[in-house]
């Protein structure tokens, strides 16, 4: 399978500290990564490379078939479904969901140019898709977590990215909403043959669909690879540092303190 | 006084097409300062405008060109100030001020007697302007109004988040950049031709007052540009009717705007049934 993401030897400093040293790791296109480990392990940064956020201080990037490099930032970040972590914005600004999806499409489009009716066609086909068209005229700020998720959701989709990163992206919503919002990115994944990179602290938000992990401790990559080979319980132990047992239920993997 | 026979007069027609000019330019403009929480970067534009007067008085150059470029310098670097020290523009703003205000003052005390002319160049009267000082407005008004047309869909994009608008392959430094220098020209041209305390007025409290009516930023656009209008049109009518200084009158007028506008906002009111989760 042709790569969608590839790192080889890839470190990162940030005012003197080492946040990631010596990741390999390669993600086929198409497929659906979880990058898993406690906070503090450099899980946001080695995203945060990948669109040109951070620079690497060592190794190679290779990215939708190019260098990092080689690629100009900005149309590199229109290819890139981005949901960054905790977005902050002020929730009084007058901006309805509907303006907030059309922010993915104003990038594609570039400067001087109006955006047209196909692009609030595409916006509204994914706001369909995610089942949020009765939102798009209401204001963000009043939208419940799991709703603004969405909105953010399908302003990634109406990028028509050919890779979907998602940084925590559960983490505010409630265990209900998580589960939804997780599934969703699932069947987008399955239906739409995407390539998608999912950072998350919690083993037990990644979906079913997910079929690969990589797990970060401290910077390095304790082991990647297919999940259901993974998460065993002395890996999950070696990874957050202290015994857990691990269970399985309806192919979701499920943490418990203590080992037995 | 019959306001009605005022417009016989050149300066009162000339004033209320500045009023209206500058109604448009400051309330639109107000919505990006007002959105973005930079009420400051008045003041700081209008002591960078002084200190560029004071300096070009001191050393024989264009005094309204002086302080236009002085603004504007000051304008561009706010954003890079801002970004490289990683604090809120309002930090940079007030570093700005304060130097500004510092070279201001440092002109002024070396400059000799009469010192007037100095502060006048800065603190327009709006029953005094030209021709010329109106033909410049509305320059000013139009080519703001056409960046705002040109920039719409990035703007926004900017003001709803700035990490947003990076990671969707926006130029968002350029078009942050771009903003500042637009809210810090339009200060500066205004300025030096319907004064300081109309002007600061003019640019918050119509914005203020559209806020409160719209979740749609292009409608707050629209809103507030009336409500400029009003206030400022109301104020110079209340000026010339009770022969006060125009730049209060227009002061009081945009605050009532903003007060009564405040007392029936559908915003507030929701915001009183508390926040969704």
């Amino acid at each position: 399978m042709k790569p969608a993401v590839s790192l080889s030897g890839v470190g990162v400093a940030l005012r003197h500290a080492t946040i990631l040293r010596g990741i390999d790791l390669t993600i086929g296109e198409g497929e659906f990564w979880s990058i898993a480990g406690p906070n503090g392990a450099g899980k946001s940064t080695l995203v945060r490379l990948l669109n040109g956020f951070i620079k690497p201080g060592a190794g190679q990037i290779q990215i939708l078939g190019k260098p990092l490099g080689q690629w100009e930032l900005v149309r590199l970040r229109r290819k890139i479904g981005y949901l960054p972590q905790n977005l902050a914005f002020d929730e009084g600004l007058p901006v309805s969901a509907l303006e907030v999806i059309l922010i993915g499409r104003t990038g594609r489009r570039g400067l001087l140019r109006r955006l047209t009716g196909e692009d609030y066609r595409v916006a509204r086909g994914c706001a369909g898709e995610l089942g949020i068209s009765g939102l798009l005229e209401r204001p963000l700020g009043t939208l419940s977590g799991g709703e603004r998720q969405l909105v953010q959701l399908a302003r990634a989709l109406a990028q028509e990215p050919e890779l979907l990163i998602l940084d925590e992206p559960t983490s505010n919503l409630d265990p209900r909403a998580a589960a939804a919002f997780m599934e969703t990115v699932e069947r987008l994944q399955r239906d739409r043959g995407l390539t998608v990179i999912n950072v998350t602290h919690e083993i037990a938000s990644l979906p079913p669909g997910c079929a690969s992990v990589a797990l970060l401790k401290a910077g390095r990559l304790l082991a990647a690879g297919p999940k259901d080979g993974l998460l065993n319980r002395e890996t999950l132990s070696a990874l957050y540092g202290f015994p857990v047992s691990v269970e399985q239920r309806s192919g979701r993997f499920h943490l418990f303190p203590g080992g037995n | 006084m019959n306001i009605f026979a005022l417009w016989d007069f050149v300066f009162f027609r000339n004033a209320a097409l500045a009023a209206v000019l500058c109604g448009v330019g400051c309330s639109v403009i107000g919505v990006f300062i007002v959105c973005m929480r930079i009420p400051l970067i008045g003041v700081a534009m209008s002591h960078a405008a002084l200190a560029g007067a004071v300096i070009a008085l001191l050393t024989g150059l264009n005094p309204a060109w002086c302080a236009f470029g002085l603004a504007v310098a000051c304008s561009l670097a706010i954003g890079p100030l801002a970004d490289r020290s990683r604090m809120d523009p309002n930090i940079s703003l007030g570093v700005i001020f304060s130097l500004m205000m510092g070279l201001a003052f440092l002109g002024i005390g070396l400059a000799p007697e009469p010192k007037n002319e100095m502060l006048g160049l800065v603190w327009g009267n709006i029953l005094l302007l030209s021709h010329a000082d109106l033909i410049r407005m509305a320059a000013v008004t139009a080519a703001g109004l056409l960046l705002i047309m040109l920039f719409y869909k990035e703007f926004r994009a900017v003001l709803f988040s700035r990490t947003l608008a990076a990671a969707v392959g926006i130029r968002e430094r350029l078009v942050y950049y771009l903003l500042l220098v637009l809210c810090g020209a339009t200060v500066t041209v205004n300025l030096d031709t319907v004064g300081g305390l109309m002007l600061f007025s003019m640019i918050v409290n119509p914005a203020a007052a559209a806020w409160q009516f719209t979740y749609r930023l292009g409608s707050m656009f629209v809103i507030s540009a009336v409500l400029g209008v009003i206030s400022a049109g109301s104020g110079i009518l209340l000026s010339a009717a009770f022969d006060l200084p125009a730049g209060a009158c227009v002061v009081i007028c945009s605050s009532l705007i903003f007060g009564l506008s405040l007392a029936l906002s559908p915003k507030r009111r929701s915001a009183a049934h508390g926040p969704r989760n």
